[in-house]
C-alpha cells in the first residue's frame, strides 16, 4: 500500500471511531428516562450524537477520495471493535469470548487485505 | 412465504444502504460544497434516512441477530460496486481478507443480539444505522 492510501485509510478509520462514539452517545441516551417525547430526541447526547454522525459522513467522503469503495467496508468493520471496546469502558458491558474471536478475525482480515 | 418476503424486504433495505456508499464515493470525486456535490450528498443522506426508517420496521418482523447477520453482506455489495462502477481491482488476498473480516463481523453482530436483555436497547441505539460512517 502506498503512503497516500495509508493516510486516507487512517482518516476513514478515525471517522469510523468518531462514528462509534456517536453510537455510544445515542445508546447512552436510549437508556435514560426523559420527561417528554421531545426530550428523548432533543437532549445533549442525541444532538451531539447526530452532529458527530453528520461530521463523519463528510470526513468519510474525504477519505473516499483515495480509499477504494471496495476497501471501505474492510476499514469500517473496525467499528464493531470500537463499539465493543467503548461499551466495555463506558457502559461496563462485558466482552464475551465470541466478541474476542470476532475482533481477532477482523484484525486478521484487515492485515490479510492490506497485504493484497 | 412470509419469511421469504421479509428476507427480500431486508435485502432491499441493505441494498439501499449500499447505495448510500455509492453516492459517497461519487461525491468524493466532486468539488466539495458545490451544487452537484450537495445534490449527491443529499441523495446519500436520503438513502440513509429511508434505510434507518425501514430498518426499524424490519426489526419488528425478524430477530435482531438474523437482521444483523444479513446486513454484513453490505461488505460484498461495496466490493461488487467498487469493481463494477469504479473499475477497482481485487486480488485473491483482498478476497481472502474480506472473507475473514466477514466471518469476524458475523460473530460480533450475532453475539450482541444474543443477549435478550440488551436487545431492545440495541435496536434503538442502532437506528442511525451508522458505525459504518
Amino acid at each position: 500500500m502506498d503512503k497516500t492510501l495509508v493516510l486516507y485509510s487512517l482518516i476513514l478509520l478515525a471517522s469510523v471511531f468518531i462514528s462509534s462514539v456517536s453510537q455510544l452517545l445515542l445508546k447512552k441516551s436510549s437508556g435514560i428516562q426523559y420527561p417528554s417525547k421531545i426530550r428523548e430526541y432533543l437532549n445533549p447526547y442525541v444532538i451531539i450524537g447526530y452532529a458527530l454522525f453528520f461530521g463523519c459522513t463528510i470526513v468519510s467522503m474525504v477519505a473516499l477520495k483515495v480509499v477504494p469503495l471496495s476497501m471501505s467496508p474492510i476499514i469500517e468493520s473496525c467499528g464493531y471493535i470500537f463499539v465493543t471496546l467503548l461499551s466495555f469502558f463506558f457502559l461496563k458491558e462485558k466482552i464475551t469470548r465470541r466478541q474476542l474471536l470476532g475482533t481477532v478475525l477482523i484484525i486478521l482480515g484487515v492485515v490479510v487485505y492490506s497485504l493484497g | 412465504m412470509k419469511k421469504f418476503k421479509n428476507l427480500f424486504f431486508l435485502h432491499a433495505i441493505i441494498l439501499l444502504y449500499a447505495m448510500s456508499s455509492i453516492c459517497a464515493k461519487y461525491a468524493s470525486a466532486m468539488e466539495f460544497f458545490s451544487l452537484p456535490w450537495f445534490a449527491v450528498y443529499a441523495l446519500q443522506i436520503l438513502f440513509l434516512g429511508i434505510y434507518a426508517l425501514l430498518w426499524q420496521q424490519i426489526l419488528k418482523r425478524m430477530p435482531l441477530n438474523v437482521a444483523f447477520a444479513n446486513k454484513s453482506v453490505t461488505l460484498i455489495w461495496s466490493m461488487l460496486f467498487g469493481v463494477v462502477l469504479f473499475q477497482e481491482t481485487l486480488s485473491p488476498l483482498h478476497l481472502a481478507g474480506a472473507a475473514i473480516v466477514l466471518v469476524g463481523v458475523i460473530l460480533m453482530v450475532t453475539e450482541k443480539a444474543e443477549k435478550p436483555d440488551t436487545a431492545g436497547a440495541e435496536s434503538k441505539g442502532e437506528t442511525e444505522g451508522e458505525n459504518d460512517g
